[in-house]
């Protein structure tokens, strides 16, 4: 007699989809099992625990689960990073799961390279089109192998950093357009860490932000918004007060009580007014970092702030008392702030604020876990499994150089971040790429990145794969198991998975270094296998008892003082008189979101817009130019040239035109393309990935499209009154 | 045992995110409509945020206002509808029954709220998109009204559990999709008619305030105001 | 090694399903299905209870078909050289489910909880009348609303629109 769970297995697979019954339509038919799952009762919905996977913030999440399909995303309530909360990327994710245009099966191209013609291969065939290359490129020159994927974390990344190392490969580039990199080195700098910090915002009286966007797109937005409601309302007498200052009227911006707009690019300037202030008053509580700072902070008095940033002395007076005087208060500079050409000295300049506030390491102030310390047991692979949040700029450029050069054979690559979209096309990486005589890339969609490849490798989304994850922040050092949460929808290989089976193929050095079936027995053996703990972490959703000691801030008491470096942005202001703010889209994030109908048919929290890109700019700088709201404009950068409509924002400074980052495809299926054309394209290629760091000049023109705009359909009402 | 449900909205803890649309969009089966029908206007959320500027630069400031059902105790779409296809339940919840609606839309009419969304045709879930589709609620058809129940099958749901496990519902048992997931924690679901329930103490707030109040229809979704200031 | 439930302290209440079936039932007609099972041999000669085969009618908005594995506990043994049993057995060794068609249907537009009639003491032939002496399923009485109305007025349970429509 067969065995249980072997028979299981053997109609298993399949059999949630199709051995269902009440689930076929036309014939009418009810097709019970051949035999029904442990503990299962029709009708009655499970839940499964897994990792979010829209954005590298790591929320835990819970799914419903009925009659084999994933019916509703939750956030994991005993997840330490967003305690049961979820954004709305987040609800989204069952949108990229039953996305019509995922990708089913592995593709090789069948027409030019960038024809985005491709014939359906089996994975036998795909398998022996990889490791053909593989194992000539291994046998006469392993160092011309290059990876270029998201940066991957937990047991991803081992595989992975162990798969190129065996292979003998030191190509190796992770590529996140959002990574922080400018606040890392001020980390660094300030600190005396390079890495991110935890902002307890939950217990801070006052929060100090500078383009922050912690709420929205930031390194953390669903534990920071819940952090930030805390602050708000969760003790008795204590109302944590908000003050902004940034160039444009944000999301986070408008939820702040005090919003002071600054000129664009001026952030720091502010936070050192600030700093000023407080030395001069003797507000400090780091008496000896402001003792040494004191001369260096001379120079910034709220007068001379005022006049490069345009926020009143008086204000920035005003704002210093009151941050010194209700403490603890946290200063947090934002990706505005942060991707600028100057973006490490506004960051490192707001860091100072916390430390003469001696905010280090308090509650209420800012802190720094030891990552690592979770995957201590791997010594110096550890980094591999928790990699620094950096963007990879400098190596994605430097890899560029080498393409062309015809330094690489093959190149894999991996990953949401989709380089051929999100790098300015100046630096032409599609240009570089068509040098590598090989491209595989591993993808749920085709989108401009993968569609460069010559062979495609479908992968299961975050809720169908096995795996593991450590949250940049809010982790409490807390691992996140992933599982498949329902039967994989299509015939899809995780990029793990395939490269444990391509070192087996390739034997030696590879194979030893990934000795394990599959990625799901790597995560088994890493956690204790079936049964026992990794069992009850799993319906858990991961390992959350233990907490992380932090690590000290080590530098704070010798603060170098940053220092602004002239580093004018592009373009002549009489010819481009306003600066170009771009900002990561709320929904569509770097713009991986923008296939997804629930994210383009959201309405964006300042524009109210829908299904397309547009320019913001100050009604008052709009009539100066003789726009309309919903007109179209050409915005024409030194660099490039794009169209958009306009949209009116009466918080932004007037001489700054802010758009969002994620519209723009050309290809990355019908609900994404012909969107609005994409503003990564005004910028110049520079040597730090800056947002911020072009002018541009707006145009009136005719556009054919319209912008849809949800408005208020019941009216007005007065702002007064809900205050 | 009757029920008395409301929502507390805290303006002070809403930050606009829009999170509460898309839980909703997932929960209730909402149709896409597409860039041109959303150009006109048809946007079929249950629930949406409004965004108010008021003031100039560099004064300009915006207040974010999610908008569900009101769930109206007199609620002037029930008066309208010529085939009683919404009515006022036992709950006192502002019920919308699909396969009674006829498509007068009078009732949308009469919303002085303009929650109430009309399905001008037949939506298609694009395959596979459709095994999304919660099977615990209605796929509306085209010609009829819909808008928030407060999500009714997870009341529905609570109730069920309490009766099979013989007991009241606990405050904090029943929680529509997007309280559930609000991140900053802004709403609040819950039984007025429990007088120890979270929410009915958090209607003693003072800053309380319900939308349009003049026209007397007694909204059972209650705001709090936002609030200045570092201290309470 | 099979998925496993997440179970966490979070009100994992879940009950309802709708049925998403086209209308479009058949009224007292005897819909052919691919094995000619006997209701009355099973029910009423042998006695069974109809919940040990439709086992979820008491947990479920669902009365659930019986899975192979179900009717093979017994038939591995029991009335093994009956023609219509050996294509039960056929079904099993070749690991496919009975495609059983349908007879009954619920609207898309009507929840409709087994488990809260069942419990609440109702006989299944009070709905189900005669299915006890039938071959192949059959729907002796017509559902429509007015019969639930009937009951649920009789009974003093609630006619709330929204307690079966939403």
């Amino acid at each position: 007699m067969l065995d249980r769970r072997q028979f299981l297995k053997l109609g298993g697979a399949t059999a949630f989809a199709t051995l269902f019954g009440g689930c076929d339509k036309v014939q009418s038919r009810l097709i019970p099992f051949v035999i029904p799952p442990e503990n299962y009762t029709l009708g009655e919905a499970l839940w499964y625990a897994s990792v979010c996977g829209q954005c590298p913030a790591g929320c835990g999440v819970v799914v419903r689960v009925s009659e084999g399909r994933a019916k509703k995303v939750e956030g994991n309530p005993l997840h330490p990073v967003n305690r049961g909360k979820l954004c709305a990327r987040g609800q989204a994710a069952l949108q990229a799961l039953y996305h019509p245009e995922r990708l089913s099966r592995p593709m090789k191209l069948s027409g030019a390279r960038g024809s985005g013609a491709y014939t359906p291969v089996s994975w036998e065939e795909a398998l022996s089109l990889l490791m053909g290359p593989l194992k000539k490129g291994k046998a006469e020159a392993p160092g011309s192998l290059l990876m270029v994927s998201e940066p991957m974390r937990g047991h991803a990344g081992l595989v992975a950093g162990r798969f190129m190392k065996a292979f003998g490969s030191k190509h190796r580039v992770a590529w996140d357009p959002f990574g922080p990199d400018a606040m890392l080195s001020a980390n660094a700098a300030v600190y005396g860490v390079r890495d991110l910090p935890e902002h307890d915002l939950a217990n801070a009286r006052y929060l100090l932000s500078f383009s922050g966007d912690f709420l929205e797109t930031g390194i953390s937005p669903v534990h920071y918004a819940r952090e930030y409601g805390r602050m708000r309302g969760d003790r008795e007498t204590i109302r944590g007060k908000v003050v902004h200052f940034g160039p444009r009227l944000s999301m986070t911006a408008t939820a702040a009580d005090l919003f002071l707009p600054c000129a664009p690019g001026t952030e720091g300037f502010v936070a050192l007014g600030i700093a000023h202030v407080m030395v001069r008053d003797r507000l400090t509580a780091a008496s000896s970092a402001a003792g040494r700072l004191a001369d260096d902070l001379g120079a910034y008095s709220p007068e001379e702030v005022e006049k490069k940033t345009g926020v009143h002395a008086h204000d920035i007076a005003a704002v210093a008392e009151e941050f010194a005087r209700n403490q603890p208060g946290l200063a947090v500079a934002g990706t505005g702030a942060a991707t600028g050409p100057d973006g490490a000295f506004h960051c490192a300049a707001v860091a100072l604020l916390n430390v003469l506030a001696g905010n280090v390491g308090t509650p209420g102030g800012v802190s720094f876990p030891d990552r690592a310390q979770a995957f201590a047991k791997y010594g110096a692979e550890a980094a591999l499994l928790a990699p620094s949040p950096e963007s990879g700029y400098g190596g994605m450029r430097a890899a560029l150089e080498k393409m062309r050069g015809g330094a690489f054979r093959m190149a894999i690559l991996s990953g949401a971040t989709n380089p051929a979209f999100t790098l300015p096309p100046s630096l032409k990486f599609n240009e570089a790429l068509s040098k590598v005589p090989f491209v595989v890339a591993f993808a749920s969609f085709l989108d401009e990145t993968t569609s460069l490849a010559d062979l495609v490798l479908p992968v299961p989304t975050a809720l169908e794969a096995w795996g593991d994850d450590l949250a940049p922040v809010g982790h409490a050092g807390a691992i996140t198991l992933c599982q498949p949460v329902v039967e994989p929808l299509h015939d899809t290989r995780s990029m793990p998975d395939v490269l444990i089976a391509a070192a087996k193929e390739l034997g030696g050095e590879p194979a030893k270094a990934l000795p394990w079936s599959s990625f799901r027995e790597c995560i088994e053996k890493a956690y204790g296998g079936p049964g026992g703990e990794m069992e009850k972490a799993l319906q858990r959703g991961g390992f959350f008892g233990e907490s992380s000691s932090s690590r000290s801030a080590s530098r704070t008491g010798s603060v170098a003082f940053p220092k602004a470096a002239e580093r004018p942005i592009d373009g002549d202001p009489k010819a481009f008189p306003l600066a170009l703010h771009l900002y990561p889209s709320l929904t569509l994030y770097d713009g991986r979101g923008a296939n997804l109908p629930w994210l383009q048919e959201m309405p964006d929290p300042i524009s109210t817009a829908v299904w397309r890109n547009w320019v913001e700019v100050n009604p008052k700088t709009a009539a100066g130019l003789g726009l309309a709201e919903g007109d179209g404009v050409t915005v024409t950068s030194p660099s490039g040239k794009i169209t958009a409509h306009v949209a009116f924002n009466p918080g932004i400074a007037p001489d700054v035109a802010a758009m969002p980052l994620g519209q723009g495809h050309t290809r990355y299926g019908k609900y994404a393309n012909g969107r609005g054309e994409n503003p990564i394209t005004l910028l110049p290629a520079g040597e730090m990935y800056a947002l911020q760091a072009t002018r541009v000049a707006l145009a009136k023109t005719k556009l054919s499209t319209t912008l849809a705009r949800t408005g208020n359909p019941e009216g007005q009402w007065k702002v007064k009154n809900m205050m | 045992m009757k029920h008395t449900w409301a929502m507390a909205i805290d303006l002070d803890r809403c930050t606009g995110c829009g999170a509460c649309v898309v839980a909703c969009n997932a929960e209730n089966n909402i149709p896409v409509i597409g860039e041109a029908e959303a150009g006109k206007n048809r946007l079929m959320h249950w629930i949406r945020v409004n965004r108010y500027w008021e003031g100039e630069y560099p004064e300009a400031q915006a207040v974010y206002l999610p908008i569900p059902c009101m769930q109206c105790e007199r609620a002037p779409c029930e008066l309208v509808c010529p085939v009683y296809a919404t009515y006022h339940n036992e709950d006192g919840l502002n019920a919308m029954v699909y396969n009674r609606c006829i498509g007068t839309r009078y009732c949308a009419n009469n919303c002085p709220y303009s929650v109430r969304v009309f399905n001008w045709y037949d939506y298609k879930w694009e395959k596979p998109l459709d095994e999304q589709l919660s099977p615990d609620l209605t796929v509306r058809s085209r010609g009829v009204m819909e808008k928030c129940t407060f999500c009714i099958q997870r009341i529905r749901r609570a109730k069920e559990t309490a009766a099979e496990e013989g007991r009241e519902i606990r405050d904090g048992e029943v929680v529509p999709a997007c309280v559930q997931t609000c991140p900053p924690g802004a709403m609040l679901f819950g039984d007025l008619a429990d007088p120890h329930s979270e929410i009915t103490r958090k209607l003693k707030d003072p800053r309380r305030f319900r939308l349009m109040e003049h026209l007397g229809t007694e909204p059972r979704v209650v705001y709090l105001k936002r609030q200045k200031g570092a201290g309470r | 090694m099979a998925r496993r439930p997440f179970n966490a302290a979070i009100p994992l209440a879940c009950l309802a399903l709708t049925l998403f079936l086209s209308a479009g039932a058949a009224f007292a007609e005897t819909v052919p299905q691919p094995i000619a099972f006997c209701h009355k041999i099973h029910v009423t000669d042998y006695k069974l209870n109809c919940r040990f085969c439709h086992s979820s009618t008491n947990k479920s908005q669902y009365a659930n078909l019986p899975s192979v594995e179900k009717c093979m506990m017994c038939h591995r043994s029991i009335a093994t050289d009956k023609p219509e049993v050996k294509k039960v057995a056929q079904y099993w060794n070749g690991k496919k489910p009975i495609p059983w068609n349908k007879v009954i249907d619920v609207p898309n537009h009507v929840y409709f909880p087994h488990k809260k009639m069942v419990n609440a003491g109702i006989p299944c032939l009070t709905c189900h009348p005669g299915m006890d002496q039938a071959g192949t399923a059959v729907q002796k009485l017509e559902f429509g609303m007015g019969m639930c109305m009937e009951c649920h007025r009789k009974k003093k349970v609630t006619i709330d629109c929204w307690k079966c429509h939403y």
